[in-house]
């Protein structure tokens, strides 16, 4: 309970952070309104904006009503479409969430038993497989893995739609494009993890013990070797939320990342703020449920 | 080996830019429009523009290879800094580096490189910042790590008891026994920063138009995908290629380097 009440408290002070580093950001860069105006603006409308953003209040005052407003879920208003910025953001997170969602299938249908299969065929076709996928996904450029995707599966084969959403198809391809860095990612580490427990001298007991090879791996090997995978698919997943900015730039596809993009050409930075702050937040979310999954499996873990 | 030769032929391609080019890589021709690969003095074919294709990924091998270098360069001084003070001294200022460390990784970084950029603008030098931001973490985790373990050790401990200074022991002593690690980092970022300049500058969150490089040449391509699907798709074969070969590269020396690794 005690480590539960301690990752709860690190997950607000990451968000309260976050929320600072931010604001930090925008007072950093000079004049903020410089963000809110074009370049071309007059002082007059440089002093009257700053008026009605606050920006001529001490720092100290700023900062206080800056996080009183985002505890109360107001980051402002967007500028190019005169709604609150947050409320937009929010409409397009279930879109971003879908392609999330079936990249994070993909790591745990494929790249875990790849892994497992990788490290326990060593030296097969399998291995080899394994070992490819893994470096094949850090090393591809996504926006680029994307296009051809679009190029081959899209406009050549037209299995599937290159643009917009609406339904599991319109997913597919993102979501591939998006997933792949991450399967690269968690085969190798399943692979390496599988590796170190397999030639265990609790798992050639099993083995001695004529235990078949499926359950000696499942029961014995697996639930230790997947620890550090469970870790890292947690940690992908804020990955992957970022990663969507690319991969909705690719396929125009209508989520938080073609939202915040847009928001920057039109220095719509209430927006982009909305964004960072969303998922600032679902990062935190799932990395201290992931934690606490994690000290539920593994006692050992209940550290600071 | 295969990583070494890989990188060594970008190197090559990249030194001789000038050499390899065809064309002047700006130069256009309004009737070499969207020629294909293997076209008669177009062997990668051209863009919109009529620009050489070759040409173009050749010279922009400069600025994408060059600035992911130097990125890798800038944080590998900052990281290894910031490690080594953090893992010599220990208490509150190694608590308070490490938070900063552990506030930067919980931040996604693609989200705070958007943020930087929409707030301070493109170019190369914010670009640079950028992935310096970006990569000097993990220099400092892992320096700070083997300077904790390296200051236990006898080596360490006479030369304190003979006299010498904090900054002579991290710099003659414990810096010396790090550098293994820090090529092996290197290496492997090197491949990583070319990604993140890539992909920023194909957002257009990067290099500004008129500066050459692989991922403004794909965002260049994207609307002529489905009639000319070099335009994009080559420049992005460029990086992956690029990509993969530091990898192997990065992993080999790991190998070499650690004699756990070799399986």
């Amino acid at each position: 309970m005690a480590f539960v009440l301690r990752r709860l408290m690190q997950a607000a002070l990451t968000v309260f952070a976050t929320l600072t580093v931010v604001f930090a950001l925008v007072h950093v860069s000079g004049n903020p309104v410089g963000l809110y105006l074009p370049v071309t603006a007059s002082s007059e409308q440089v002093r009257t904006m700053e008026h009605l953003l606050g920006f001529d209040r001490p720092l100290y005052v700023q900062y206080a009503a800056y996080v009183w407003s985002a505890a109360h879920g107001d980051l402002g208003a967007s500028f190019s479409q005169s709604l609150p910025a947050l409320p937009l953001v929010l409409d397009r997170l279930p879109n971003t969430l879908y392609v999330t969602l079936f990249a994070l299938g993909m790591m745990i249908v494929v790249a875990i038993p790849l892994g497992i299969a990788s490290a326990t065929r060593s030296g097969s076709p399998l291995d080899f497989l394994g070992s490819g996928v893994a470096v094949f996904g850090q090393s591809v450029p996504v926006f680029w893995l994307g296009l051809v995707l679009v190029l081959v599966f899209g406009v050549n084969l037209k299995w599937f739609p290159t643009f917009g959403s609406g339904g599991l198809r319109h997913v597919v391809l993102p979501g591939v494009t998006l997933g792949t860095y991450s399967m690269g990612v968690i085969t190798r580490l399943v692979r390496s993890s599988m590796l170190d427990t397999y030639h265990s001298d609790y798992l050639r007991t099993a083995r001695a013990k004529g235990l078949p090879q499926a359950r000696v791996i499942l029961k014995h090997a697996l639930p230790n070797a997947i620890l550090p995978a469970l870790t890292m698919i947690g940690l992908q997943v804020a990955y992957l939320l970022s990663g969507a900015i690319v991969t909705e730039q690719v396929f125009s596809y209508p989520g938080m990342g073609q939202l915040v993009l847009q928001a920057i050409n039109a220095r719509d930075f209430n927006v982009v703020q909305s964004f960072v702050m969303v998922v600032a937040a679902v990062t935190v979310l799932v990395n201290t449920t992931t934690d606490i999954t994690y000290s539920r499996i593994d006692p050992r873990m209940t550290y600071g | 080996m295969a990583g070494a030769a890989l990188v060594g032929l970008v190197l090559f391609a990249t030194a001789c830019a000038g050499l390899l080019s065809p064309h002047d890589p700006q130069a256009q021709s309004l009737v070499a429009r969207l020629r294909p690969p293997g076209s008669p003095g177009y062997p990668l074919g051209t863009d919109a523009l009529g620009r050489d294709l070759l040409s173009q990924i050749l010279f922009g091998s400069r600025v994408s290879l060059g600035i992911g270098v130097w990125a890798v360069v800038l944080a590998m001084v900052l990281g290894t800094t910031v490690g080594l003070i953090s893992g010599n001294y220990g208490g509150a200022l190694d608590s308070l580096l490490m938070r900063l460390v552990d506030l930067q990784l919980a931040i996604p970084y693609l989200v705070l490189a958007i943020s930087i950029v929409a707030i301070f603008g493109g170019g190369v030098a914010h670009l640079v910042v950028v992935m310096v931001l970006g990569g000097w973490v993990y220099y400092a985790r892992v320096i700070r790590g083997s300077t904790v373990a390296l200051r236990t050790m006898d080596f360490v401990q006479s030369a304190s008891a003979a006299g010498a200074s904090d900054v002579r022991i991290m710099v003659r002593h414990i810096l010396p026994n790090l550098w293994s690690s820090i090529i092996v980092i290197s290496t492997l970022q090197v491949g990583q920063m070319i990604l993140i300049a890539a992909t920023l500058s194909f957002l257009g969150l990067g290099l500004p138009a008129n500066v050459p490089s692989w991922g403004g040449l794909a965002a260049d391509g994207e609307d002529y995908l489905a009639t000319a699907w070099w335009i994009a798709t080559l420049p992005g074969a460029a990086i992956f290629v690029t990509t993969i070969g530091f990898n192997y590269l990065g992993d080999g020396i790991r190998e070499v380097l650690d004699p756990k690794l070799r399986i």
